[in-house]
């Protein structure tokens, strides 16, 4: 059997199943509607055999109320008749017909009372021929039951009076005195016609009924159909609007629908946020409205105009003014709804608050600014280091070489101050790019402020007076103790500098836990444990304009040539590039505090080794090869090297380097000294041949280059050091030595020194 | 028509269908009884008297030569003699004139109020019948009737042809073998038929009180 053929089967008996069914509700109802309408038509029977029983008594005493016998009289049996025999026809049945309606013997009891009813009044009457006819109606009356039998006993009534009254009076029914007997019969006959026309019109009753019962039922099984698909279409209704409405509600864009006059009807959460109102009773009792405040924002009727000319605005862009006085930048895109003349009925949109996303876009552009700034600082440094290294160094070799005159000593002595202060720009714009190299080490703040504090009275002068305020439990961090002192030294000149006639300095440390609010208010902070260290004043403070260009570099609000803008962003940049953060909080007027977080370690801290240098350079007479691809930087370290006493082998790039060792036998090089970035081979692949050919070989890396170029990969690991340029004739003999002196195998990171 | 709840009370229980059923046949014990007994008392007839064998002379009602004369003897507050009078209506319908009909109502001497009342007003509407007073039941007595209702039939030449009442049970309208022999007899239909009855029983109320007339004479037959 195919499938198309079985499935046809199974719906065909699924069919046949769903029609008996309803063939059985039918037979069900249509029951059910007759038994009530027997159980309604004994209620009328029994009412009416009582009406009945009164008039029989009533047409009694109107028309026979008296028998004669001459001159005398009594009360007429027929009274007597209607009064007790009635009663004994009509009360039981009427109590039955009241108290079980609906009952087959109820029906019955009646049935036979009515018939007994029609010949008590055929009596009473006379025998009236028109009193007949209540035979005729009773027939009638008794078919409202449309049950046959009941029809049949009701007939049988009748033949039995007919047939008992010609059992023991035979002369009045069939007459023996009787001239035409068939009278009886004519009467029998128009009695089964009566009978016989009710019966079939019970019978179509009936059939109609079932008919009225099938369509009910039909009716009812396509309405509860009908009510099942409402309600899943109900349903589903509620469930898109549900949908939708939690899509409005929780859209995280605001959207809204206003009046034509720009009162707002309807809003989302999202929409109330962007407003600045808690609820929409709040929203409703504030009358809020669209492009109130300020003023700059174009007004309803500008809106209308728009809106008339181009049909919708999109993504314009405006402020809004939130009941408690804040201003919130909005995006916002209107559209107007009109109706058939083209009037406009609402509008309806949505409006985003895009105020964090400019200040992101803000930042954004400031980092930007400053990557270029650093990119560009980088680019040059190498090569400008480079330059201030053979300044200086030629500077210290003039100045330390015996036979200059004073007045040129002192001019040399001034190109190695100018010298040094550009390499100090130089080290400043690396670090607020943050591309200087750090060198950082644990520690306690406490330690570098306390170390700081008779240098920064003297920073700040008499005129203001420094309190300074340090946890006892200050936990440990790990910073560049050389950066965070120069963060501490730019922070505290910016105070002193806006105390211009003297004030209270604080400088503040403590433990700090920024938690996620605090970060959600500042996403530059992470969330975690920190070092604080505050700088506090009492001076003129910033208005919020300069508070948000305040770590721009080159942004000052210094006079031209007090000073160079670099200081807040070089502090910014230090604390940023030591895994922290930075804040301020000012008050025009009333002064301002710089807060600089500094994440915690749980490494041991440090002891801080100060180095004392000695009055004379440090000489040698180790063999040092000396790797230089700047000719100009090359010869300076050769003849310094070479007037300090060590022997001087020179190469221009790795590969001659590498070429010179693997000639003279890396045993006899105690030192290699070599610039990183070079043409061919630079020094970290020429450091590592270096390692292959001479395991121990102590390693000094000298590099013009930044962060970027130097802190790739493994350039600072055991038994290597670093010198960064421009380095002066003492720093490089200091260095040198100490290497020289130091284990071979001695760990970098606890002895090496930059600058 | 909503489909409700069962209204119909189920029989209950059986003793209660018991009961019912034992209720039902006492009642219609009772009822047998009863409408026996009005059967029987509709069936009853009423005494008559001597009958006369020719038209009694010096009656108050005239005598038609030309025609049978019917005299109905009547007790004109008898509500069961409402049905003879109806009857006697359809008797002259049907006879085409071939018949003198007079009524003679009881009047007791000395009371008010008898005649021109109740049946007497409606038999002197029937066109043709003569109506007179029979002042306390003389003339019934000389026709021989003792109950409302009785008529007496007598022919061209004032001999009696039949007696008795018109209606086939006491109160009672309809076909009934008295009216049928008048009929026949009035229209020359009978012959010399001799099974055909000449005397019927008459329904009615007395027409005389019980100590007015004491003896009541028995039915008998007419020669």
């Amino acid at each position: 059997m195919t499938a198309p053929v079985t499935s046809l089967l199974a719906n065909t008996a699924a069919s046949v199943a769903q029609n008996d069914t309803l063939e059985a509700n039918a037979q069900a109802w249509y029951q059910q509607a007759l038994r009530e309408l027997q159980a309604g038509t004994d209620r009328f029977f029994a009412k009416l055999l009582l009406g009945q029983w009164i008039a029989a008594i009533f047409l009694a005493q109107f028309l026979s109320p008296l028998t004669w016998a001459g001159r005398t009289s009594s009360v007429h049996p027929h009274v007597w008749i209607a009064l007790f025999l009635g009663g004994l026809v009509a009360v039981f049945p009427a109590l039955s017909g009241f108290r079980y309606p609906g009952q087959t013997l109820t029906r019955h009891t009646l049935a036979i009372a009515q018939m007994l009813m029609s010949a008590l009044l055929i009596h009473v009457t006379g025998g009236r021929i028109e009193t007949h006819f209540h035979v005729f109606g009773s027939l009638a009356f008794i078919a409202f039951y449309r049950d046959i039998r009941v029809l049949l006993t009701a007939t049988f009534v009748v033949a039995a009076d007919h047939f008992l009254r010609g059992i023991f009076w035979p002369q009045s029914v069939f007459g023996v005195l009787t001239a035409s007997p068939w009278r009886t019969v004519e009467h029998a006959f128009w009695v089964l016609f009566e009978v016989s026309f009710l019966i079939m019109a019970i019978k179509r009753s009936l059939e109609e009924m079932l008919q009225v019962a099938r369509r009910q039922i039909t009716l009812e099984d396509l309405n509860e159909a009908m009510e099942e698909k409402v309600r899943a279409r109900t349903e589903q209704l509620r469930q898109t609007e549900e949908r939708y409405r939690t899509l409005f509600e929780d859209a995280p864009l605001g959207i809204f629908q206003a009046s034509p006059t720009g009162e707002i009807l309807v809003a989302n959460g999202a929409m109330l946020e962007v407003m600045g109102f808690s609820s929409h009773e709040e929203m409703r009792a504030a009358g809020a409205r669209l492009h109130g405040v300020p003023a700059s924002n174009p007004t309803v009727e500008e809106l209308l105009q728009r809106l008339k000319v181009k049909g919708q605005l999109s993504s314009q862009e405006v402020a809004w003014q939130r009941p408690d006085g804040s201003t919130v930048r909005v995006q916002e895109s209107f559209k107007a709804l009109r109706d058939c003349a083209g009037e406009i009925l609402s509008f309806e949109g949505t409006a985003e608050d895009i105020t964090q996303r400019r200040e992101l876009e803000e930042r954004y552009l400031q980092s930007q600014k400053v990557q270029a700034i650093g990119q560009l600082a980088g680019g040059v440094a190498h090569d400008f280091n480079n330059i201030l290294t053979a300044i200086i160094g030629y500077s210290d070799l003039l100045i330390d070489k015996g036979g200059l005159e004073s007045v040129p000593r002192a001019q040399v002595h001034e190109i190695k101050r100018a010298s040094e202060r550009a390499a100090s720009l130089t080290q400043q714009l690396l670090a607020f790019s943050r591309k200087q190299t750090l060198l950082p080490r644990v520690l306690r703040l406490n330690t570098v402020v306390s170390e700081m504090d008779q240098m920064l009275r003297r920073l700040v002068g008499e005129h203001i007076q420094i309190q300074t305020k340090l946890a006892s439990d200050i936990a440990a961090v790990k910073v560049d103790p050389g950066q965070v002192q120069q963060v501490v030294m730019n922070l505290v000149v910016n105070a002193r500098d806006a105390m211009p006639d003297g004030g209270k300095l604080t400088i503040e440390t403590a433990n700090a836990t920024l938690d996620e609010e605090y970060c959600r208010l500042h996403p530059e902070a992470v969330p975690g444990t920190y070092v604080s260290l505050a700088v506090s004043d009492n001076g003129v403070g910033m208005t919020p304009e300069v508070r948000a260009r305040l770590f721009e570099p080159f942004f000052t609000t210094k006079a031209v040539g007090a000073g160079t803008g670099l200081g807040l962003a070089t502090c910014h940049g230090i604390v940023k590039q030591s895994g922290g953060t930075i804040s301020v909080y000012s008050e025009l007027g009333v002064g301002t505090t710089f807060r600089a977080y500094f994440p915690t370690t749980r490494e041991s801290v440090e002891e801080l080794v100060a180095t004392e240098r000695s009055a004379s350079l440090s000489s040698g007479s180790e063999t040092v090869l000396l790797v230089e691809d700047e000719p100009m930087v090359r010869e300076l370290g050769v003849l310094a090297l070479s007037s300090l006493g060590y022997r001087v082998i020179e190469a221009a790039n790795g590969v001659e380097a590498l070429n010179r060792l693997e000639k003279m036998g890396a045993d006899s090089i105690s030192l290699l000294v070599t610039d990183v970035v070079m043409p061919e081979m630079g020094g970290r692949e020429l450091a590592r041949h270096a390692r292959r050919l001479h395991p121990g070989m102590r390693i000094l890396f000298s590099s013009g280059y930044t962060y970027d170029a130097i802190e790739r990969g493994d350039l600072l690991e055991h038994g290597t050091y670093f010198l960064a340029k421009p380095y002066t004739m003492a720093l490089l003999a200091d260095k040198i030595r100490e290497v020289l002196e130091s284990p071979s195998t001695v760990p970098v990171n606890g002895a090496a020194t930059a600058n | 028509m909503a489909l409700g709840p069962n209204t119909a009370a189920p029989f209950a229980a059986r003793p209660k269908v018991i009961a019912n059923a034992v209720v039902s046949v006492i009642w219609l014990t009772l009822l047998f009884f009863g409408f026996r007994s009005v059967w029987k008392y509709e069936a009853t007839a009423g005494a008559t008297g001597p009958a006369p064998t020719q038209w009694p002379a010096g009656a108050p009602v005239s005598f038609d030569p030309a025609r049978s004369n019917l005299v109905m003897l009547a007790h004109p507050k008898c509500p069961c003699t409402r049905a003879s009078v109806a009857e006697l209506t359809r008797l002259l319908t049907q006879a085409h004139g071939a018949l003198t009909a007079s009524v003679l109502f009881y009047t007791p001497t000395g009371e008010a109020g008898w005649e021109n009342e109740g049946l007497w007003k409606t038999v002197a509407a029937i066109p043709g019948v003569q109506v007179a007073a029979d002042p306390d039941g003389i003339w019934a007595q000389r026709f021989g009737a003792e109950t409302s209702g009785q008529v007496v039939l007598f022919d061209r030449r004032g001999q009696i042809l039949f007696r008795g009442g018109i209606t086939g049970a006491r109160g009672h309208e309809g076909d009934n073998a008295g009216e049928n022999i008048v009929l026949a007899l009035a229209l020359g239909q009978a012959g010399s038929d001799a099974s055909t009855p000449r005397e019927t029983p008459v329904f009615g109320c007395e027409i005389f009180s019980p100590e007015a007339h004491p003896e009541k004479p028995s039915l008998t037959s007419l020669p």
